[in-house]
């Protein structure tokens, strides 16, 4: 492997979807602030000139954060039996797994939908805030946490699946049938809106210090 | 601000060039954004997907990979028959995508009724309780991003194989890679699994043959993605027409 001197020279554009580096337009093109650069071989939008990732980002995330609390305080689902109904929160749904005795799947349960979603707002955001102070501590580390934050964050749907499945299965009449409610649709926003967090950071922006080759 | 115009002669492509020009257009008359489609650069310099450190393409030996100095990350890697497996991985993947979709996954037999679980059954509950959204979410995780990744893959494969045209194939390409994440059929399984544990005790569970059939399926796309490497995807689809 022969080594590039430095980082991307200043007239390369480089896609992160397909990997092709292009001819910057020449230098006779007044690049304004909100032109439009297209990919020449995959035809994705090239983030030049004006970059929000950080305020979309951020944007993203405090509604997530917003969304966490009825996700965890309203009912995911409830549980009709006989007639009489039993709403459910996601904490009282793992505590009901531990009293039956399966603590695996509580605690299956517990770290996939109440300590991820958690780990990956504040990840998140501690990822924000080094990028907005330019810190140049442990940038590869930091990398890497933002890959385990992207690719950790879809696991967290694992209860909403779980409901769907088990209210689509457990439907038998006035004896015992499982009804959705409202805390799911927020639960399911919180996912959503980390993963689309976590997908607009740019992650190139943590090595935008000075050019510290590790 | 003014609105520029901006017509590049050597970029690539006629009908990308239209549609740019066209877009410009459209924008300019708004008075807000001109769209330029930059030149592309046919040689051996390659940037790290990851932090975007530039490098020389040297070939590396059969089974081996080729890493960013900077971030650790893969820059390419060459396998043995790479393409040839995933064509088969997915043409298995569709055949069992189409037998997931008619049989039932799980069945549950409680005071002598039965009820039946299918992938389709699972999105359209949340419909009926009233919540469409959610069922839309469910929708495109489950059934229209996995088809679409399917599909894409195999147009993929076909058209370096028989040398097609490769403009469908690299916006389908590029758009698959950016919604691999939102297809989630793995994380289902695992729903799957923990319902089956969850309602075990409670009640008769029956697997039904598209649960296996579903199990089979995610083995191969987690295969398919394994050896295929985006690097070499990209490299073998060229754009069509003359770029300089």
């Amino acid at each position: 492997m022969s080594n590039g001197s430095g980082s991307m020279p200043h007239d390369f554009l480089h896609c992160r979807v397909c990997g092709c580096l292009s001819h910057k337009p020449d230098t006779q093109y007044q690049s304004g602030k909100y032109d439009v650069l297209y990919c020449p071989r995959c035809g994705v939008k090239l983030k030049t000139g004006v970059n929000n990732s950080i305020e979309v980002t951020w944007a993203l995330l405090i509604a997530a954060a917003i969304l966490y609390i009825p996700a965890n305080l309203m009912p995911v689902m409830s549980v009709y039996m006989l007639g009489s109904g039993q709403p459910d929160t996601i904490i009282s749904g793992a505590m009901h797994l531990v009293e039956a005795g399966q603590w695996p799947l509580a605690l299956l349960i517990f770290v996939a939908s109440i300590v991820v979603p958690l780990l990956k707002l504040f990840s998140l955001g501690f990822l924000l805030v080094s990028i907005q102070r330019k810190s140049s501590w442990r940038q590869r580390d930091r990398v890497l946490l933002y890959r385990a934050t992207e690719y950790v964050g879809r696991w967290s749907m694992v209860d909403v699946f779980v409901i769907a499945i088990l209210a689509a299965l457990v439907q038998f009449g006035n004896i015992v049938r499982v009804e959705t409610n409202i805390g799911t649709l927020s639960f399911a926003a919180v996912v959503v809106l980390t993963m689309i967090a976590a997908h607009t950071l740019d992650e190139h922006l943590i090595w935008e210090v000075e050019d510290t080759d590790a | 601000m003014l609105p520029l115009f901006y017509w590049d002669r050597n970029s690539y492509g006629n009908s990308d060039t239209v549609t740019a020009s066209v877009l410009q257009l459209c924008f300019a008359s708004m008075g807000l954004v001109v769209s330029v489609v930059s030149r592309y650069r046919p040689s051996s310099v390659i940037a790290c997907g990851e932090c975007g450190k530039i490098y020389q393409y040297q070939a590396v030996l059969a089974g081996q990979e080729a890493i960013c100095l900077r971030c650790g990350g893969v820059l390419y890697r060459n396998r043995f028959r790479m393409l040839d497996s995933v064509l088969a991985l997915t043409l298995t993947g569709i055949i069992l995508f189409v037998l997931t979709n008619f049989f039932p996954l799980l069945g549950l037999k409680a005071q002598g009724m039965v009820q039946e679980l299918t992938l389709w059954k699972a999105t359209i509950t949340f419909w009926q309780q009233g919540f469409q959204l959610l069922s839309v979410l469910l929708l495109l995780n489950l059934i229209v991003f996995p088809l679409f990744e399917l599909f894409t893959l195999l147009w993929v494969m076909l058209t370096i194989r028989f040398n097609l045209s490769t403009h469908l194939a690299r916006h389908l390409y590029r758009w698959m890679q950016q919604f691999k994440p939102w297809g989630m059929l793995e994380v289902f399984m695992l729903g799957v699994l923990v319902a089956v544990v969850k309602l075990g005790d409670l009640a008769v569970l029956v697997l039904g043959p598209a649960f296996w059939s579903f199990a089979a399926l995610i083995v191969c796309m987690a295969a398919a993605t394994a050896i295929l490497d985006p690097f070499v995807v990209w490299n073998s689809l060229k754009p069509d027409d003359s770029d300089e």
